[in-house]
């Protein structure tokens, strides 16, 4: 066995999970180890003398991925740096008035969410640029300079500068970047076209805002990260996940911490794409259910799905990213009864801490103690027997919901299931049809500590075609970091008519995006890549329509670029997405966008060995669903062979998760390690 | 209820689900922007009589909860398997059609010969004739004018289409494809939820589903009445005011007396002003319609946020709007902007709570939404390019225990706005402001919202800008338990040049090249008395750059002052500046224009006059309405007009008219 080995490395809320792979063997390795809030490098250090003990030792890493959750947790919690803002004059209240919808109109106390810069630190500025890019009023340094000093003056630590269509033409936030520079060195400056050059001032500013007011504390992490793993003895430099499923070097991450939001759950979807990719399935709904919420994600033809447009903590996050959205209620979502005396689930939740009932502490039943109640889950042998589960506490924190149903603690677990399911069933299937999706042509791919337990219901329930549980669903975000592509993404908005567009023009630039993707490639650390690809699309739309569509342009469409073919193009997707198109129509062209992906050298993940006929059940237990009484089998995860099935109702228990299997399906694991569960009236 | 808790909260996911789910279909496959642009669509599941069970509260608009097919479907009835229903015809559809742009579109939906639900959804289409592109002028006169009306009739029957109505609406639109577009999506969307209520029923079998139904609509109900029976029994009487009817300026005046007893609710708009001779009405047939209570509805949900949102919670609703009311007016009576009116509805119903749970109501928000649009003329293709500048709402009320929103207002806080950088991409105009304006705020413990100002200079020859539904700009927004009202909204020809004009209400404006329009909105309306405000709030806002140093002074009693460049609160100063003042313990501030008006208009007035109106035809009555006032102006009449006055003038009319 050499010693060359990939560590992947996920923080959670709970724990951080560590996952290597041995480059020469496949071999995979999983590892648990409390997070530590205050210190999270220290939870990695701690990981690390953990798989010291097992034999690997730092110095023989090679390759060394990282979701950080830094950016997230200092946005979400308000903890960030005091920053000032510089806007055209005429529009201070860019971050105030936002898009003006209230998240909740009808709700007399919904108010739209506070800005991350008051407005006493809003500053305005005489320049107007028009919706060319021309210069109608150029800038005016006095009162620019009035500006600079007056965030200076405001305790501000750094300047966002956002002025109207700088998209077009960056020269003003450029003349102001620089005169910070000149007249108030101190403070860091980030200007909203150098960071997102799209359309739509609000969202360019605030998330330009976001950057800066979590930036700090991000290269504070990532500077005691390095200093710590030096001190381990780990030779190589990390590289961080990003929202767009890619990797980036940590330089890269820490001038764009923005980028990092959502990697956390990005690259448990690429790890989904991995073991999808493995199990010969195109169309996955990736079902990833953790202590607060289910998340979903959709992989069509194996490959993730991208939005445009997300939000977090109440801010406009206007870069791709891999699409999720949530669907309830996750392990820790409690059972509660409203003023009218209907049973809910959610979406309040215990947390963790005090944790569900069954951990001993809280007295609030949550969909945990509802799994060990139903006899799913294994007192003993919970989280590979680390965490101590205690039934009689389930039942004594469900007794009041029981009392009101006039049922049993066991029936009244049952029935919060079914409660919980029906949620998330509505849940997902708003997604799939707001995005035309036929969910009984997708399969789910359970993960997360709660995902295998509940996805056989979901399934059922949308009618999906089989159920894909990973090797290791616990750790599939450090896996989908190890395998994870370095990817970067360009946008330029052009919104014109499609009439107006020479196609010289088109293919110029989309050439200047391609140079600048593949300049950020250049300057990664990245060595060893096995080549890369340039993926080019356009957002366009109907003259007059307000929502525009992407659309992948071939080599071929952008070779010969002109405005019939681009059009019939266009007129087929429309067609394809909404069912019409209309070919009088004019298109109008809002944002041309590249995506480069530098392909990473991927790991053989070792195959598992061949077994035949049923796998033997280590044991028997009764299970309850749909208000029916099961013996179930119970077989160990570990000890399943490709090619061995398993019957249902079955439970298989593993060291991170457990799986149910509903009477009317069957399990059956393949070379990957992959259990795919299908319907008994299926098979062959 | 038959369904066990558990059960019925499942239910009620898989009939959101579906209700919902017809509303994603229509996002996808309509045509018209509207959809897109702001949400304007809706759809649910209506229980056999009519009501609906289910609404789904993420997708579309909320206001059209407590509407019935009932009528509509008794138009077209007998009903059989297969039968879609299309209609925008308010008279014939008691209100379930507003205006004519809202086309409608509703299946029934059978087992076994048996009718178990109706699926229904709408969209404010893009054009059915008329006077005007896409079919809305506040000058129409009559709802002939205002476009094509669909009375009921059968779209699909027994599952085939009716290519004869097809051939009807589409001669009769300036955008058929676009309607079609629209009327496909809406059809697409109530056979998908017809599969999936019989796959329902397949599941859970046909009692369960009728039951749950009922439960759901029992749940609202109850639960309605649960927060309802929080209100003490009494009678509270309150109105609000339009500035004026477009065609004079006399104020319309919308008065309702809310009764509250055991539990139930009854609106009584027997003082209500009449119909009007443009399209301010709301047509209801004086059956209970959601539009004339959207704050009620507004104050159950806030109040129990789980409650299932379905026509259940109206049941204890009842409402008395006699015929040829603006509430109940009667054909032809145009009806294009009955947005505006519900607005104020929604002020002049929650003024009446506020009588009873003070603690409990938001003062007035800008209660308008003008829609500001620009049209500029396309030389090349001989048609015009139209964008909406912005949508302009106003500040929210302050309430008990927060602030108004600033900038938006709850009665349309479903707006967006525009990005400035899409408008200027998308027609010419360059657009100078768009901001939050200082001291705009009602004053109060927690202050109202600010105003929002737009100015936009036009840069095309030939440009044209209206702005339907502009409001309070005479009638103050009103500040509740000692608060201030907030400011009114304006129009203001090239602000802070030589040629700087006011401009009155815009109905259309030509401009020129180079003007710049400057529209303000109003503010929202203070919550309890200033000097209950914490000092240390209005410094921040005086540093926030919202209140200027004499506002803080003159509003909150507090003293700010200057020491090495840092402001800081004078607390001394503020003290016996705040103790010298008498406080005002007014309920109400209706701000000084209301109050004029009422010196002479008295509420006993107009009352009566509402009243003895109600003995001539609908028609007549605005006429006679404004006579009146007129012949009052003529005799000078500056003192409080008194009952007897009124008598006496109504008595004078009848004389001449000899």
């Amino acid at each position: 066995m050499t010693n060359s080995w990939r560590l992947g490395i996920d923080i959670g809320g709970t724990f951080t999970d560590l996952t290597v792979l041995n480059n020469e063997t496949g071999q995979l390795t999983g590892i648990k180890t409390p997070t530590v809030p205050s210190d999270p490098a220290q939870g990695i250090a701690n990981g690390l003398a953990l798989l010291k003990a097992q034999g690997i030792q730092p110095e023989d890493i090679h390759y060394f991925v990282h979701g950080t959750t830094i950016g997230l947790n200092t946005l979400l919690q308000r903890r960030g740096e005091e920053i000032a803002l510089i806007v055209t004059e005429g529009f201070r209240d860019l971050l105030n008035l936002q898009r003006l919808r209230l998240p909740i109109p009808y709700d007399f106390s919904s108010r739209l969410p506070e800005p991350l810069i008051p407005r006493e630190r809003v500053f305005t500025v005489k320049e107007r640029l028009t919706h060319d890019g021309s210069v109608h009023t150029p800038l005016d340094m006095q009162s620019l300079d009035e500006a600079i000093q007056g965030a200076a003056a405001s305790g501000a630590q750094g300047v966002v500068i956002c002025f109207l269509h700088s998209y077009k033409n960056p020269v003003h936030e450029q003349q102001a970047v620089n005169r910070i520079a000149e007249i108030a060195p101190g403070l860091a400056a980030n200007a909203s076209s150098s960071l997102w050059p799209q359309m739509r001032e609000y969202e360019r500013a605030a998330m330009t805002s976001v950057n800066l007011y979590i930036q700090p504390n991000v290269q504070r992490y990532f500077e005691t990260l390095q200093e710590r793993l030096q001190e381990e003895g780990v030779k190589t430099t990390p590289f961080i996940t990003q929202s767009n499923g890619g990797i980036m070097d940590i330089g890269t991450a820490a001038e764009a911490p923005v980028r990092t939001l959502f990697s956390g759950p990005a690259a448990g979807v690429i790890g989904a794409v991995h073991a999808a990719r493995s199990a010969g399935i195109g169309n996955v709904i990736t079902f990833d259910m953790g202590g607060t919420s289910a998340d979903i994600s959709i992989i069509e033809s194996g490959e993730p799905t991208f939005t445009h447009f997300n939000q977090l903590g109440g801010m406009p996050i206007m870069l791709p990213s891999v699409s999720m959205y949530s669907v309830g209620a996750g392990g820790g979502s409690y059972a509660w009864i409203d003023n009218g005396g209907l049973l809910k689930v959610g979406p309040e939740s215990v947390g963790s801490s005090p944790g569900p009932a069954c951990y001993g502490k809280g007295d609030r039943a949550a969909l945990t103690d509802a799994f060990l109640l139903c006899g799913y889950l294994n007192p003993d042998r919970f989280a590979a027997g680390n965490v101590q589960l205690y039934p009689e506490r389930s039942a004594e924190a469900i007794g009041p919901v029981a009392e009101h149903l006039g049922t049993s603690a066991r029936e009244a677990a049952d029935a919060m299931i079914r409660v919980a399911v029906a949620n998330m069933y509505a849940e997902l299937s708003a997604v799939m049809e707001q995005h035309g999706f036929d969910p009984r042509e997708f399969s789910l791919l359970a993960f997360g500590g709660g995902g295998p337990v509940t996805a056989n219901f979901l399934a059922e329930e949308i009618q999906a075609q089989s159920v894909l549980v990973p090797p290791s669903p616990g750790t599939l975000c450090a896996l989908g970091a190890l395998t994870a592509d370095f990817a970067y993404d360009a946008v330029l908005t052009l919104q014109k008519r499609l009439d107006e567009i020479q196609a010289e023009q088109l293919k110029k630039e989309y050439g200047l995006l391609a140079d600048q993707a593949l300049a950020w490639l250049d300057n990664q650390d990245a060595a060893g890549l096995e080549g890369s690809t340039l993926y080019y699309s356009m957002d366009a739309r109907y003259s007059g329509q307000a929502f525009e569509i992407e659309m992948p342009l071939d080599r071929q469409l952008l070779e010969d670029s002109s405005g019939e073919q681009l059009a019939s193009a266009f007129h087929e997707l429309h067609r394809r997405q909404y069912g019409h198109s209309d070919p009088a129509a004019v298109l109008e062209i809002i944002n041309l966008r590249v995506r480069l992906v530098g392909h990473t050298v991927k790991p053989v993940i070792s195959e598992v060995a061949e077994g035949t006929g049923h796998a033997l059940p280590t044991g028997k237990r009764s299970i309850i669903y749909g208000g029916t009484e099961y013996e179930a089998d119970v077989y160990a995860r570990r000890e399943l062979l490709a090619g061995q099935v398993v019957e249902g109702p079955a439970i298989v228990e593993q060291d991170d998760t457990t799986v149910l299997v509903l009477h009317n399906w069957y399990g059956e694991s393949d070379r990957s390690g992959n259990l795919i569960l299908k319907r008994k009236e299926v098979r062959a | 209820m038959k369904t066990d808790p558990a059960t019925l909260e499942i239910m009620r996911s898989y009939y959101n689900a579906i209700a919902a789910g017809m509303g994603h279909v229509i996002e996808r496959t309509s045509f018209t922007t509207f959809v897109k642009e702001s949400a304007d669509f809706a759809t649910a599941l209506a229980a056999p009589s009519g009501e609906f069970f289910v609404y789904p509260k993420t997708v579309g608009v909320t206001i059209f909860l407590g509407l019935s097919v009932k009528r509509a479907a008794e138009a077209c009835g007998p009903l059989e398997p297969g039968d879609i229903i299309i209609t925008n015809e308010p008279y014939s559809s008691d209100g379930l059609a507003t205006h004519l742009p809202d086309v409608h579109v509703f299946k029934p939906i059978f087992v076994d010969g048996e009718l178990i639900s109706y699926a229904w959804a709408f969209v404010h289409c893009s054009d059915v004739g008329g006077l005007v592109p896409s079919s809305i002028s506040p000058e129409a006169t009559d709802i002939h004018q205002e476009g094509l009306r669909i009375p009921p009739v059968k779209l699909y029957k027994r599952g085939e289409a009716n290519p004869d109505v097809h051939t009807f609406l589409n001669a009769n639109s300036r955008s058929p494809k676009l309607n079609l577009g629209d009327f496909n999506a809406m059809v697409a969307a109530v056979n998908t939820a017809e599969q999936r209520m019989l796959s329902l029923v397949d599941k859970f079998g046909v009692q369960a589903v009728k039951d749950s139904m009922e439960d759901l609509m029992d749940q609202g109900e109850s639960r309605a009445r649960q927060v309802i029976s929080r209100i003490p029994d009494g009678t509270y009487s309150f109105a609000d005011y339009l500035d004026d009817d477009m065609v004079s300026d006399t104020p319309v005046r919308l008065a309702v007396s809310v009764i509250v007893k055991d539990g139930d609710i009854t609106l009584d708009f027997s003082k209500c002003d009449p119909q009007v001779r443009t399209a301010f009405n709301l047509v209801t047939n004086g059956k209970k319609h959601s539009f004339l209570f959207q704050g009620l509805i507004n104050y159950i949900i806030s109040s129990d946020p789980y409650i299932p949102v379905n026509g259940g919670l109206t049941r204890p609703i009842s409402v008395i709007a006699p015929a040829g009311t603006l509430v109940n007016p009667v054909y032809p009576a145009a009806v294009g902007v009955r947005h505006t009116i519900t607005m104020r509805l929604y002020n002049a119903v929650l003024g009446a709570l506020a009588k009873a749970i003070p603690d409990e109501i938001p003062a007035a928000g800008a209660g308008q939404s003008a829609i500001v649009v620009l049209s500029t003329p396309d030389l090349l293709n001989g048609t015009r390019n139209m964008a909406v500048v912005q949508p302009m709402g106003g500040g929210g009320g302050g309430q008990s225990d927060m602030d108004g929103a600033d900038g938006i207002d709850h009665a349309s806080g479903f707006l967006r706005n525009t990005p400035i950088e899409s408008l200027e991409q998308h027609i010419e105009v360059l657009v100078h402001r768009y901001e939050l304006l200082e001291n705009t705020a009602g004053a109060g413990q927690h202050r109202g919202g600010h105003a929002i100002v737009l100015d936009f200079e036009i840069l095309e020859e030939g440009s044209t800008v209206t702005a339907r539904g502009m409001e309070r700009l005479r009638f103050h927004p009103w500040g509740l338990a000692g608060g201030q009202a907030g400011s009114l909204g304006q129009v203001t020809l090239n602000p802070g040049s030589e040629q700087e004009r006011p401009l009155p209400k815009i109905s259309v404006l030509h401009p020129s090249p180079g003007d710049i329009i400057s529209i303000q909105s109003p503010g929202g309306g203070g919550w309890g008395s200033p000097y209950l405000r914490k000092p240390e709030e209005v410094l921040e806002e005086f540093r926030a750059g919202l209140i200027s140093q004499e506002h803080a002074e003159q509003q909150y009693g507090v003293v700010l002052e200057v020491q090495n460049g840092s402001w800081s609160v004078n607390k001394g100063a503020t003290e016996s500046l705040r103790e010298s003042v008498q406080v005002q313990d007014d309920m109400w501030d209706f701000g000084p224009s209301r109050t004029a008006y009422e010196s002479v208009w008295t509420p006993e007035a107009s009352d009566t006059l509402a009243v003895l109106l109600q003995q001539l035809p609908p028609m007549q009555r605005a006429v006679r309405k404004q006579w009146v006032h007129d012949e009052a102006a003529r005799q000078s009449k500056d003192h409080a007009l008194m009952p007897e006055d009124i008598q006496g003038l109504w008595e004078q009319w009848a004389a001449t008219a000899r």
